[in-house]
């Protein structure tokens, strides 16, 4: 019997985190932000020596009051016991037992940034951004530097396709392009909003700063409408119009070309790991765990 | 039912307890000094012998600050020790000891959380933060005075106004600290007296970020659930008027209330709070409302066009009409500067649209002319304010020290069993 902490128990545990969240009818800050406590906790400390499922309401409950939309302890723990009845304490001393060493294990540092702001900042910077005027100055060598780091690292195919967008696109000048700014549809901010949710299952959001985040997952939703607008010859080109003015912007506003592109590929890799997902062994493992402590 | 020890920390707790550090191994308590809404404050001192772990770097850092401003006080040798402020948070206790689990409050956790990101010469800066025993310690620099002190001190010495010189520096610096909290986007939102410390050396440090909040998020509705918001006298009339969307300038209005109370030597507007009667309805501050209006006249949709947006708005009706009488309360505290009157008035400007931004007020005209305003507020004082209090009867921490620092026989168990293994 084995577990380790490995992106399949990071899907679960995200999975436990957002049901309870529903439970509790949260937004989406004290989500993202509980999250992120969970993830820094688990760098420190080994799955083995705690019990998830009590970690997991200590991280909701903690992320609401820093949020400012707290819930009584009782509440928590009683929607946590309704979920996980086996292995939640009906004894709020221990929840507030474990957000004192949640606390310190956070080293106190509470207050979390997440990349839904940015999102919404990056979408009116978009629609109103004129590329004319940017013209012919946008000669940048972080797109050079994106060639060597490309080449650099071992890429699945969608990554290949991707990083060779990146690369190959990275010479054209914003002049050619019949575009001045992108207005993303819902669809597209509903797609990027996704993809930064579930970016919080891997270690980006404590690696890369949220506005990397959020820009890669802008990149990755227009990638997706221009994969499904193939079939549609104008429509093809008008997505690759986008792409390419995305590109341009990341290259003149001199964000961090490396970072997205790690973002990118970390996000697609944790797509491919999840249809193998199993949550069947990782329950029983996990269960397994805590019965033999 | 599964077995006990899934359901508790187990063996994580204990690998915790025997590395960690306790704050009466860090701190030697001196005394108490007073004991606030949220928590028990103790001055203390740091502890020598106890240099050898990671957070004595921190101290030391923050030590040579401390000696660097020191350098023009050289008599001052024994406040150049390293003094602190250590809040302990209330909870159930006995002799000391909490005796239960409960989760943070929502105000320790505010005050955790922006402790820790703020770093600014009027702002009280944090040391370090202490879990342990139940028990919530904060540990912040140690200021030797505060304003309602100072302000005692000269309304008792026979209503001897604060020097010029002196009034200005303190009203620049708390600005400026203002000011880096409303850019950071952080509100503090009880500001009074009380919670503006000054150290010996004549430097403002903003206190008690209890109540404050960060307001950066635009997915968040800037309405807050929480009630009790700035302490009556100093509370701003939207937010009397049952106003819910909290600017940075409900704060300054309150600076404009320490500003009146800094010259006057009493507060500006001391009216008595209306107690809450039911938890349902909250009521009308009529009586502050009223001390209000009795020096800044009735407030109008002409001087304040959103006036009649606000919930409690059918309140006003019930005062009489009375005009403005600033300038002559100014005259009667035997104020003339017109600059200082001009920076007054913006601050207790009726409309928060209209009141002064803080980062705007440390420009202001009356800021820009002599005499000019220093990092040290003291400088050049012909006398010295009283040192600040402290009481060395047995309350809990140091009941806690003298008791030659027992630890609770519950976790006393866990770390000795486990230390007989190792030995
Ligand atoms: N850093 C400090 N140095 C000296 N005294 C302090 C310090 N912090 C707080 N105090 C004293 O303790 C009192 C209460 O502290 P405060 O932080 O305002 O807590 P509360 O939230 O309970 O009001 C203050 O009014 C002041 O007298
Ligand atoms: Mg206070």
């Amino acid at each position: 019997m084995s577990i380790s902490y490995n992106i399949n128990l990071r899907i679960y545990l995200h999975k436990c985190l957002l049901t309870l969240s529903r439970k509790l009818n949260l937004k989406i800050q004290p989500v993202a932000t509980a999250q992120i406590y969970l993830s820094r906790f688990l760098i420190t400390v080994s799955i083995k020596e705690i019990n998830l499922y009590l970690l997991i309401a200590t991280c909701v409950y903690l992320a609401c009051k820093i949020e400012e939309s707290a819930h009584h302890i009782r509440t928590v723990l009683s929607e946590s016991r309704n979920l996980w009845p086996e292995f939640i304490p009906n004894d709020i001393t221990k929840l507030a037992e474990f957000e004192f060493y949640l606390i310190d294990e956070l080293e106190h540092c509470l207050v979390v940034h997440h990349p839904y702001k940015s999102l919404i900042q990056l979408k009116n910077v978009l629609s109103t951004y004129d590329f004319q005027i940017l013209a012919g100055s946008n000669e940048d060598t972080t797109l050079v530097n994106a060639n060597s780091v490309a080449n650099n690292k071992a890429y699945s195919s969608e990554n290949n396709l991707l990083a060779s967008t990146l690369m190959n696109n990275s010479g054209s000048s914003a002049s050619s392009l019949s575009i001045k700014n992108i207005q993303l549809t819902d669809d597209e901010i509903q797609a990027a909003w996704s993809f930064i949710n579930d970016s919080y299952i891997t270690d980006l959001p404590l690696i890369v700063p949220p506005h990397i985040i959020a820009i890669s997952s802008i990149f990755l939703s227009i990638f997706i409408s221009k994969k499904l607008s193939m079939s549609n010859y104008l429509n093809l080109i008008k997505q690759n119009e986008r792409l390419l003015f995305l590109i341009n912007f990341i290259a003149f506003s001199k964000i961090n070309l490396n970072q997205i592109i790690e973002s990118i590929q970390e996000i697609l890799i944790l797509y491919e790991s999840w249809s193998k997902y199993d949550e069947k062994s990782i329950k029983d493992d996990i269960k397994f765990l805590l019965l033999n402590r | 039912m599964a077995s006990n020890s899934i359901l508790t920390l187990g063996s994580y707790k204990n690998r915790k307890l025997i590395s960690k550090k306790t704050i009466l191994d860090t701190y030697k308590i001196l005394g108490y000094i007073a004991s606030g809404t949220y928590g028990k404050v103790y001055k203390a001192e740091y502890r020598s012998g106890s240099f050898n772990n990671n957070k004595t770097t921190t101290i030391n850092s923050n030590a040579n600050s401390n000696a660097n401003s020191n350098t023009n006080h050289k008599n001052n040798h024994d406040l150049k020790k390293l003094l602190f402020a250590i809040k302990k948070f209330k909870g159930d206790s006995r002799d000391g000891e909490i005796l239960h689990y409960t989760g943070l409050s929502q105000s320790a956790c505010r005050e955790i959380a922006l402790s820790k990101e703020l770093k600014h010469e009027n702002i009280i800066q944090l040391v370090e933060i202490v879990l342990e025993k139940k028990s919530i310690y904060i540990v912040f620099e140690f200021a030797e005075h505060d304003l309602l002190q100072i302000i005692h001190f000269h309304s008792q010495n026979g209503l001897k106004p604060i020097p010029e010189f002196s009034f200005k520096s303190i009203m620049w610096q708390i600005l400026n600290g203002v000011s880096y909290l409303h850019q950071n986007w952080i509100f503090h939102r009880d500001l009074k007296p009380a919670n503006i410390m000054v150290t010996y050396d004549g430097i403002i440090k903003i206190g008690d970020l209890g109540l404050a909040r960060k307001f950066d998020n635009p997915l968040q509705n800037f309405y807050t659930g929480d009630k009790v918001v700035v302490t009556i006298w100093y509370r701003a009339p939207e937010l009397l008027l049952g106003g819910r969307h909290y600017t940075p300038a409900i704060d300054l209005w309150a600076v404009g209330c320490i500003l009146a109370e800094l010259l006057a030597l009493r507060p500006i507007f001391k009216g008595e709070e209306a107690k809450i009667e039911n938890r349902r309805t909250i009521p009308f501050q009529t009586n502050q409302m009223f001390k209000i209006i009795e020096i800044l006249g009735k407030p109008t949709v002409k001087n304040w066009p959103t006036l009649d947006k606000y919930p409690e708005y059918q309140h006003l009706q019930n005062f009489k009409a009375y005009s403005n009488k600033l300038l002559t309360w100014f005259h009667n505290i035997g104020q003339s500067n017109s600059n200082l009157f001009s920076l007054l008035q913006t601050l207790l400007e009726y409309d928060p649209a209209e009141r002064i931004a803080a980062y705007d007020a440390l420009v202001h005209q009356y800021f820009l002319e002599p005499p000019y305003v220093s990092t040290n507020a003291f400088d050049g004082l012909p006398f010295k304010y009283p040192r600040r209090k402290i009481t060395t009867d047995t309350t809990d921490l140091l009941q806690l020290q003298n008791k030659n620092y027992k630890r609770n026989p519950n976790d006393l168990d866990a770390i000795s069993s486990r230390k007989r293994q190792k030995v």
